[in-house]
C-alpha cells in the first residue's frame, strides 16, 4: 500500500476513529521483525503527526487550533486502550516511544503527562511500563522527564492525598515505572548541588509514599536495572539510572534542610471519617486511629534504612557494580561543607551540632553500605577523598581508614 | 544523645550508637547496625547485638537472616549456645513463640546445625534426647542415624523409660532404617522392653496401639534382615492360631533372631491380653466326661476353656517354643532379662506349670492359704487323688469365700476323655459348683455305695443342677433296685425341685417296692414300718408328703448356703474319705 493510499484511507475516518485507526497502521509499519527503514519511520512520523495528534492538515501545513481539551482526552483515551490491549511489550514501547519519543513536542509532552497521570490514577500498569521506559529513555533528570515527573506529584501528591494505597501498591505493579519516577523525583528536591537556593524539600505525602515503597520493596530501586526494557529493534538502550544515589542525598541532607521538627508546621489532623463503612469492624477503626504518623524526620530515618537495605540487594552476582555512582555520593561533600562553614560562621562547634552530625552519619552509613554491597561504580578513591574533607565524624574516620586500607 | 565515650573501640563505639539510637527511633538504630555488620562482618558482638536489636523488636525475618548469619560461623558456637538452647525449647513448647516462628524463618541447614548444636551441647540427656527428636522430626530424611547410635549407646538412655519413650515411641516412626542389624536389635529390644512396661503402667493411657507400633518397630527390622514380612505385619498376628503355626515353622532355623524378635512379642501381646482378660479366673482342673461328645474347637489332648483360654494358650504355647531348643531359649532367657516389667514371673509360671501338669511346681507354697492357693490345692490335690488334701483344702477355703455371688459355670466338665483345664471366676458360685462337682466325683470315685454316700451326691449335685443329672439317674436306679433308701439329712438339704419331684414319683409309682427312709424322726421306726404298703399305713403316708410339701416349701432358699452348711457340717464325713 503506497503513503498515499494509506493516507486516503485514514482520511476516510474523522477523529477520534482516525487516531484508533493510525496507531493501528503504525504498528504495521514499525513492527516486524527487522528494524524500520527510514522512509517507513519517516512515514510512520507523518501520520503519527496527522492523524493522532491532528498537528498537521492534508498538505502537511500547520493546522491552526490542533486538539481540543476535550479532543485530548478523547485521543488520551485511545491511547490508554491502545497500550493496555497491547500484548508484546517491544511494540508498546515502539509505539509508545514513536508517539511521545520526541523533544520538541510540548503539546505532545502535555498529552504524555494527562495520561501518565491518568495511569497513575487508574493503576493501568501497561501504561505506566510505557512510560516507565520513556523516562529512562528520555533519561531520568531530562526536562522533560522532570516535567512529567512535576505533573503527577501535583495530581497526586498535593492536589489529592486520599490514594496512598493505591499509589503504595504501584511499586509491587509496575516497578521500573516506580524507580525511574523516584530517580526522576530526587532530581527535583534537595538537588543543590551549587548551594544556590533551590533546597526545597519534598511534599510530606511523596515522602511517606517514596518511603512506603522503598522500605517494603528492597530491591524496588534496582528493579529498572534487572528488567532491561524491551526496546525497539536498532535503538540504543539508555543505561537506567538507579533513585539510590538521590536518595542517599536526601536522607543525608534532610537533617540540614528540615527546620526542627517542633517548629515543624503543624499538620491539622484530617478528621477521621465518622460514617462507618458496612462491614469495617470497630477494631481496624481504632487501630487506624492509634497508629501515631511518624514525623518527617522519622520518615526520612526510614527511608535511610530502606535505602541501605536496597543497597544490600544491589550487589550484583556477576558484572561491575551499577547502583550507584562514585560521583554522584561525592557531589555530597560541598553541600555539606558549606553548611557546616554556616555553623562556624555562627559561632557553632562542628562536633556539637547534632544536624550535621546526623548527616554525616547518614553519609558514612549509605557510603559504607554500599561499598560494602560493590554498590559504587567509579572512582571510588575520589570518593574517599571527598568524604575525607567533609568535617570530624567518627564512623566517616572509621570508614575511610577501612576502605583506603583495601584500596 | 549522651556523649559517647571516644575511648571506646571502633566496634564497640558503631554499638553505643546504634543502642542509644534504639532509645529514640528502631529505623536508626537498625541503619547503625547494618552499618556496623558491613563494617566488622567478622565481629560476634556486632552480629549478636544486631540479632537481639531484631530480636527485641519482633522482627522475626530480620532476626532469623542475623541469627543465620551468626550460625555461619562454627567459632560463634560456643557463645550462641544459650541462645541455641532457647530457641530448642521454645520449638519444643506447642506455642508458636517467636523464637520458634524465627526458627522456621531459617534455611533448612542452618536449621540443622542449630538442633545438631543443641544436641551435643546439652549435659543432661533427657534433654539430650529430647532435642534429638526434635532433630529428627524435622530432619528425618538427614543422616540421623549416627546420632541414634550415639544416644542408644549412651549408658543411662537404656535404663530410664522416659528416653525410651522418646526413641521408642516418638523416634523409632521416623526412623526408615539403620544400617547397623545389632544397633537396629538394640532399638527393638528397647522397643519390646517399653511397650511391654508401658502396657502394665496404670498411669500411662496416651499411646492407643503399643502393640502396632511394636509392630512397626519389627517391620523395621524385618525389612533390614529379610525377614519373611508375614511376621511383621501387625493383622497377621491377630489370627492367633494361624499366627503360632507359623511361627512353629521357624523353630529350627539357624537365625533365631526372627522367631526371637517375633516369638517374644507375640507372646507378650498374648500374655498380656490373658492376664487383662482374666482377673479374678484361676486356672484349676477341670472335668471331662467320656459319655458326651467332644467340642469342636478343642485340638490335642489338653483342652482349656474359661474366660482367657486362647490368650493363655498361646501364651503358653509362645512360652514353649521360646523354650523349644538351647539356642532359643538361651536367646530368650537373654531377652527377658533385659525387660524391665517380667509378666511372667507372677501367675503365668504357676499357670503354665498346671498346664503342663507339672504339679510340685504348680502347687501353692504350704505358708500361702489364700483362696486362691486353696483353690488350686484343691485343683492338684484332687487330680493326685489326694483326696483328704483335697477336702482339707475345700473346708480351708469355706470361710474364705468371696462376697460376689457369681453364677454356674457351663463349662466345668467338658465332653471327651482328655485332661480339662478351666478357668474358674473367683466367685461364690463358681467356687462351690467346683467344689460340689469335685466332692461328687471323690464319693464316687472311692467306691462308697453307702446310702449316705447317695444322698451326699443328691445334696451336692443340687448346686449344679442338672450337670449331673446322669448321675442322678443311676442313683435312683440303685435305690429302686435296693428297693430302700436311707437318708435322714434328706429334709435338712434336699430342696431342689426336680429332685423331690423324682424322688415323690419314684414313691408314688413304685410305693409298693420302694422305702424311703428320709424323715428325721423316722430313724426309730426304721426297720418296724415300712411306708407305701398298700396304705396299710396312712399316718407315714401323710408324714411323707407333708415332709415333701415342707421342702418344695424350702425350694426358694439359696442352695449355695446350703451347700456351705451341708460341707462344713459333714466335714468329718468327708475327711475319713480319703
Amino acid at each position: 500500500m503506497s503513503v498515499s493510499d494509506l493516507k486516503h484511507s485514514l482520511r476516510k475516518y474523522e477523529f477520534p476513529a482516525c487516531a484508533k485507526e493510525a496507531l493501528n497502521r503504525i504498528e504495521q509499519l514499525l513492527v516486524g521483525r527487522a528494524a524500520p527503514s527510514n522512509k517507513q519511520l519517516d512515514i510512520a512520523m507523518d501520520i503519527i503527526s496527522e492523524f493522532v495528534f491532528c498537528e498537521s492538515d492534508r498538505r502537511s501545513g500547520r493546522r491552526s487550533g490542533g486538539l481540543t481539551p476535550l479532543q485530548d482526552l478523547q485521543l488520551i483515551d485511545i491511547i490508554c486502550d491502545y497500550l493496555s490491549a497491547c500484548t508484546n511489550e517491544t511494540t508498546k514501547n515502539t509505539i509508545f516511544l514513536s508517539l511521545f519519543g520526541g523533544m520538541e513536542s510540548q503539546r505532545r509532552l502535555k498529552i504524555l503527562s494527562i495520561l501518565a497521570s491518568m495511569a497513575v490514577s487508574a493503576s493501568s500498569t501497561p501504561v505506566l511500563l510505557a512510560v516507565g521506559v520513556w523516562l529512562q529513555q528520555m533519561g531520568c533528570s531530562s526536562s522533560q522527564s522532570l516535567q512529567l515527573v512535576e505533573n503527577v506529584i501535583r495530581d497526586h501528591f498535593y492536589l489529592n492525598t486520599s490514594n496512598q494505597l493505591a499509589l503504595k501498591s504501584l511499586a509491587n505493579t509496575a516497578p521500573q515505572f516506580v524507580s525511574n519516577f523516584i530517580t526522576a523525583v530526587t532530581e527535583l528536591y534537595m538537588h543543590d548541588a551549587q548551594g544556590t537556593n533551590d533546597n526545597k524539600l519534598p511534599p510530606k505525602n511523596l515522602l511517606e509514599v517514596i518511603t512506603a515503597w522503598v522500605y517494603s520493596n528492597p530491591t524496588l530501586c534496582m528493579s529498572a536495572q534487572l528488567n532491561p526494557a524491551a526496546l525497539p529493534s536498532g535503538s540504543i538502550p539508555m543505561a537506567a539510572v538507579t533513585p539510590l544515589a538521590g536518595l542517599i542525598h536526601w536522607c543525608a541532607l534532610a537533617p540540614l534542610y528540615i527546620v526542627d521538627d517542633d517548629t515543624e508546621m503543624v499538620e491539622v489532623p484530617v478528621p477521621f471519617k465518622k460514617i462507618k463503612l458496612e462491614g469495617e469492624s470497630d477494631r481496624s477503626l481504632i487501630k487506624t486511629v492509634t497508629s501515631k504518623p511518624l514525623t518527617e524526620s522519622e520518615f526520612y530515618i526510614k527511608l535511610h534504612l530502606g535505602v541501605l537495605h536496597s543497597l544490600r540487594a544491589g550487589r550484583r552476582t556477576h558484572g561491575p557494580p551499577t547502583a550507584v555512582n562514585a560521583q554522584h555520593l561525592a557531589a555530597l561533600a560541598p553541600v555539606v561543607q558549606s553548611y557546616a562553614h554556616n555553623v562556624l560562621k555562627r559561632g557553632g562547634k562542628i562536633q556539637n551540632d547534632h544536624k550535621l552530625q546526623d548527616c554525616l552519619d547518614r553519609i558514612g552509613q549509605s557510603v559504607q553500605v554500599a561499598l560494602a554491597n560493590g554498590c559504587v561504580y567509579g572512582n571510588i578513591s575520589n570518593l574517599l577523598a571527598a568524604l575525607d574533607t567533609l568535617p570530624e565524624n567518627r564512623l566517616l574516620r572509621i570508614i575511610i581508614k577501612t576502605h583506603q586500607q583495601t584500596i | 544523645m549522651p556523649a559517647i565515650d571516644s575511648a571506646l573501640s571502633d566496634e564497640d563505639y558503631i554499638i553505643a550508637k546504634a543502642k542509644d539510637a534504639q532509645k529514640y527511633n528502631i529505623h536508626s538504630a537498625k541503619a547503625w547496625m547494618l552499618t556496623a555488620k558491613t563494617l566488622f562482618p567478622a565481629n560476634f558482638k556486632i552480629q549478636f547485638e544486631a540479632y537481639l536489636m531484631e530480636k527485641q523488636s519482633g522482627n522475626v525475618q530480620e532476626a532469623a537472616e542475623c541469627f543465620s548469619s551468626l550460625m555461619k560461623s562454627r567459632q560463634n558456637l560456643p557463645s550462641l549456645l544459650p541462645e541455641i538452647s532457647a530457641i530448642a525449647n521454645a520449638l519444643r513448647s506447642s506455642e508458636g513463640s517467636f523464637l520458634s516462628q524465627m526458627f522456621d524463618n531459617i534455611c533448612p541447614d542452618i536449621q540443622l546445625t542449630i538442633l545438631k548444636t543443641s544436641v551435643e551441647n546439652s549435659d543432661d540427656t533427657m534433654e539430650h534426647c529430647r532435642l534429638l527428636v526434635l532433630l529428627l522430626k524435622k530432619f528425618p530424611q538427614l543422616g540421623v542415624d549416627s546420632l541414634v547410635k550415639t544416644l542408644i549407646n549412651a549408658e543411662k538412655f537404656f535404663y530410664d523409660n522416659r528416653y525410651a519413650r522418646l526413641l521408642v515411641v516418638e523416634t523409632l516412626p521416623l526412623l526408615s532404617s539403620l544400617e547397623s542389624p545389632r544397633l537396629l536389635q538394640r532399638l527393638v529390644i528397647k522397643a519390646i522392653d517399653f511397650y511391654n512396661s508401658y502396657v502394665y503402667d496404670e498411669n500411662e493411657h496416651d499411646i492407643t496401639d503399643p502393640w502396632q507400633r511394636l509392630f512397626g518397630v519389627l517391620d523395621l527390622m524385618g525389612r533390614q534382615l529379610g525377614w519373611d514380612s508375614f511376621f511383621v505385619n501387625y493383622s497377621n498376628s491377630l489370627n492367633k492360631e494361624t499366627y503360632f503355626q507359623k511361627l512353629l515353622t521357624l523353630r529350627n532355623s539357624e537365625d533365631c533372631r526372627q522367631l526371637l524378635y517375633c516369638g517374644t512379642t507375640f507372646f507378650l501381646r498374648s500374655l498380656y491380653e490373658h492376664k487383662s482378660l482374666k482377673g479374678n479366673h484361676i486356672l484349676v482342673e477341670a472335668l471331662s466326661d467320656p459319655e458326651v461328645a467332644p467340642s469342636k474347637r478343642r485340638k490335642g489332648d489338653l483342652e482349656v476353656t474359661g474366660i482367657s483360654s486362647h490368650q493363655f494358650q498361646a501364651a503358653a504355647n509362645c512360652w514353649e517354643l521360646l523354650h523349644s531348643n538351647d539356642l532359643i531359649s538361651r536367646e530368650f532367657t537373654k531377652l527377658a532379662n533385659q525387660l524391665q516389667t517380667k509378666p511372667w514371673s507372677e501367675g503365668f509360671a504357676d499357670e503354665f506349670a498346671l498346664y503342663r501338669g507339672k504339679y510340685e511346681e504348680a502347687m501353692p507354697q504350704a505358708t500361702v492359704t489364700n483362696l486362691t492357693a486353696c483353690v488350686v490345692r484343691v485343683s492338684i490335690n484332687y487330680f493326685q487323688k489326694n483326696y483328704t488334701a483335697c477336702i482339707e483344702s475345700i473346708l480351708a477355703a469355706l470361710p474364705q469365700l468371696p462376697n460376689v455371688e457369681g453364677i454356674l459355670e457351663p463349662e466345668l466338665i467338658v465332653g471327651g476323655k482328655h485332661r480339662h483345664l478351666h478357668f474358674l471366676p473367683l466367685t461364690k458360685v463358681a467356687i462351690m459348683h467346683y467344689f460340689c462337682t469335685l466332692l461328687i466325683r471323690i464319693l464316687l470315685n472311692t467306691g462308697n455305695t453307702t446310702d449316705i454316700a447317695y444322698g451326699h451326691m443328691l445334696v451336692l449335685m443340687q448346686l449344679g443342677w442338672p450337670q449331673e443329672e446322669a448321675i442322678f439317674i443311676r442313683i435312683l436306679d440303685v435305690i429302686r433296685q435296693k428297693g430302700v433308701f436311707h437318708y435322714h439329712l434328706f429334709t435338712s438339704y434336699i430342696i431342689h425341685i426336680d429332685i423331690l419331684e423324682e424322688l415323690s414319683f419314684i414313691w408314688n409309682e413304685q410305693g409298693n417296692n420302694v422305702v424311703l427312709d428320709i424323715l428325721p424322726n423316722s430313724q426309730q421306726h426304721l426297720g418296724q414300718r415300712r411306708i407305701g404298703t398298700r396304705g396299710a399305713d396312712k399316718g407315714v403316708k401323710e408324714d411323707f408328703k407333708q415332709a415333701m410339701k415342707a421342702q418344695v416349701a424350702r425350694s426358694n432358699e439359696s442352695v449355695l448356703n446350703v451347700m456351705i452348711h451341708f460341707i462344713t457340717s459333714e466335714r468329718a464325713f468327708f475327711l475319713q474319705l480319703g
